[in-house]
């Protein structure tokens, strides 16, 4: 019973935790643009799609495969920029104008990859370890591939931790964050602060992407429908703008999902956690991740 | 040739024009005041000159004689043409250190750590809060902040907009002659936007009188004082 529980812990907030990274990518946007991107679990589909192209179809090796998928990415992240956002901006386009074309853009890669890949599922390769690979821990088993996302997911925090508090281009990011007009009053080039934003926006979803395959295979579902809500949900509970709490907050909804599913069905597992993410929207839309927090 | 000049600054908002062929000139080395009522369009002029607001055609910003009305804020700031806006504007949740750090985007970090030593040094109270996050901090003390990212850019001119703004006379009065101080002893050049005129003259050499979006009067600081009208003003009589 307990180990049931553990077991449950585990896996519920690996998931969890890369629910997290997909809503990153919708809060990197909204600190620094006010944007929220529809097409943003796009890049998850994305990444996984490239990864399985370099690794299994190219057999680049897994560093080489995963470096290119995430240097394609980052450029897709700043295409989206300068293809999709500052024209629109420039036109005097809003909020909508984004959502729309985002959301078209979402069905037209779903499309675009059915063309090119095919709609049925890919297997993914065994790269963060085969099903039966894991180790064991005072009596639970922890899967490899969960302890990899894990270790995915802390270094990526570190990194990205690093990147916003002891560089000047993510203090420069952070200025741009708060206040735009005061940023380029300090020398800051908001095009350069926003371009940042949207790389990484699209490179931690696409990590996330490379990190779920292994579990939703290397498929559609990757690009949108369930997985791209969660990321969403996870980013409202850390309030749009708190990266650690939508990571906070990806975890619980990953644990509330294997918790419904071992004490009541599966069937109703997205049902419980919408009713939850639903209440708390009512009770605090402003998230309760979303601490006062000292730094970004 | 002058360090910064504006030659025929119009701009209009809504079709109202808020200022109307504004020319202003600044030398080096000299503090030059623009004095007038709430509205007369001070705001305006320093966010014309940075690049905030795009002013309309025909209207010059140069500086040391190059035109710079056309280019965009950041590289405005990268000349040295330092805007300390109205209401601090300072990063709330950057600490104090880092907001003084963002400041040296324009020199480079390496450059910039005397120039951030200079102002814990001018303004004590922020060194001792450098790691608290700006927003925490009073409103005075936001205000030396601001001032400190300016001097932390290493400024060819500086542009400080009401700095006395909602703050409590005692921290006005250390602010200005924390300013006045620092300007005595780097020479720097400065336009300096105030309302209330008793705090900004005893610093300055030369004065502008806007009302209304026009220059109504320029002159020395003896010449504008000693102008009947400006004197009931801004004085209060006598």
């Amino acid at each position: 019973m307990l180990q049931d529980i553990l077991q449950n812990i585990v896996s519920g907030a690996s998931i969890g935790a890369t629910y997290g990274l997909v809503g990153l990518g919708v809060v990197f946007l909204w600190l620094t643009i006010s944007r929220i991107n529809f097409a943003n679990i796009s890049s998850a589909m994305l990444g996984a799609y490239l990864f399985y192209s370099f690794y299994t179809q190219l057999n680049l090796g897994f560093f080489i495969s995963f470096v290119l998928s995430i240097g394609v990415i980052a450029l897709y992240g700043l295409g989206l920029r300068v293809f999709i956002y500052e024209p629109i901006r420039k036109r005097g386009g809003g909020r909508l104008e984004f959502v729309v074309a985002t959301l078209m853009l979402c069905t037209f890669w779903l499309n675009l990859i059915i063309v090119v890949y095919g709609a049925l599922p890919k297997p993914f390769p065994p790269v963060f370890g085969g099903s039966n690979d894991f180790i064991s821990l005072g009596g639970i088993r922890i899967p490899s591939l969960y302890l990899n996302i894990y270790l995915v997911i802390a270094i990526l925090m570190v990194f990205i931790y690093f990147i916003l508090n002891k560089t000047l281009i993510g203090k420069s990011f952070r200025a741009a964050a708060q206040n735009r007009e005061a940023a380029a009053l300090m020398g800051i080039d908001v095009k350069v602060t926003t371009s940042l934003s949207f790389i990484m926006a699209t490179v931690v979803v696409g990590i996330a992407g490379i990190l779920l395959a292994p579990i939703y295979f290397v498929s559609l579902e990757l690009g949108g429908g369930s997985i791209g809500v969660k990321g969403f949900a996870s980013a409202v509970l850390g309030g749009l703008t708190n990266p650690y709490g939508t990571i906070l907050g990806g975890i619980s909804l990953g644990l509330l999902e294997n918790f419904s599913t071992l004490y009541i069905s599966s069937t109703y597992r997205d049902i419980i956690s919408f009713s939850v993410l639903v209440a708390v929207l009512i009770l605090k839309p402003s998230g309760i991740f979303n601490w006062k927090r000292k730094k970004i | 040739m002058f360090l910064l000049e504006t030659r025929d600054l119009s701009v209009s908002y809504n079709e109202v024009p808020a200022l109307r062929k504004v020319s202003i000139k600044a030398s080096k080395g000299e503090v030059v005041s623009v004095l007038g009522p709430n509205g007369a369009g001070k705001t305006t002029l320093l966010k014309i000159i940075s690049g905030l607001v795009s002013s309309e055609p025909g209207s010059k910003v140069l500086l040391n004689g190059e035109e710079i009305q056309h280019l965009p804020p950041h590289k405005i700031t990268r000349l040295g043409v330092i805007h300390v806006p109205e209401g601090r504007q300072v990063f709330p949740e950057l600490s104090v250190q880092e907001n003084l750090e963002v400041a040296a985007t324009r020199i480079g970090l390496a450059k910039a750590r005397p120039n951030i030593e200079k102002v814990y040094e001018l303004f004590s109270e922020l060194k001792s809060r450098k790691n608290q996050m700006a927003g925490t901090l009073s409103g005075g003390e936001q205000q030396m902040l601001a001032i400190g990212r300016g001097i932390v850019s290493d400024p060819l001119i500086m542009m400080i907009d009401e700095p006395s703004m909602g703050l409590a006379p005692v921290i006005v009065k250390r602010i200005f002659e924390t300013l006045e101080n620092y300007v005595k002893d780097t020479g720097l050049t400065m336009l300096i936007v105030e309302q209330n005129a008793k705090l900004s003259l005893p610093m300055s050499d030369r004065v502008y009188i806007v009302s209304q979006g026009q220059i109504k009067l320029e002159g020395s600081v003896d010449e504008v004082k000693s102008d009947e009208r400006i004197r009931e003003m801004y004085f209060g009589g006598k």
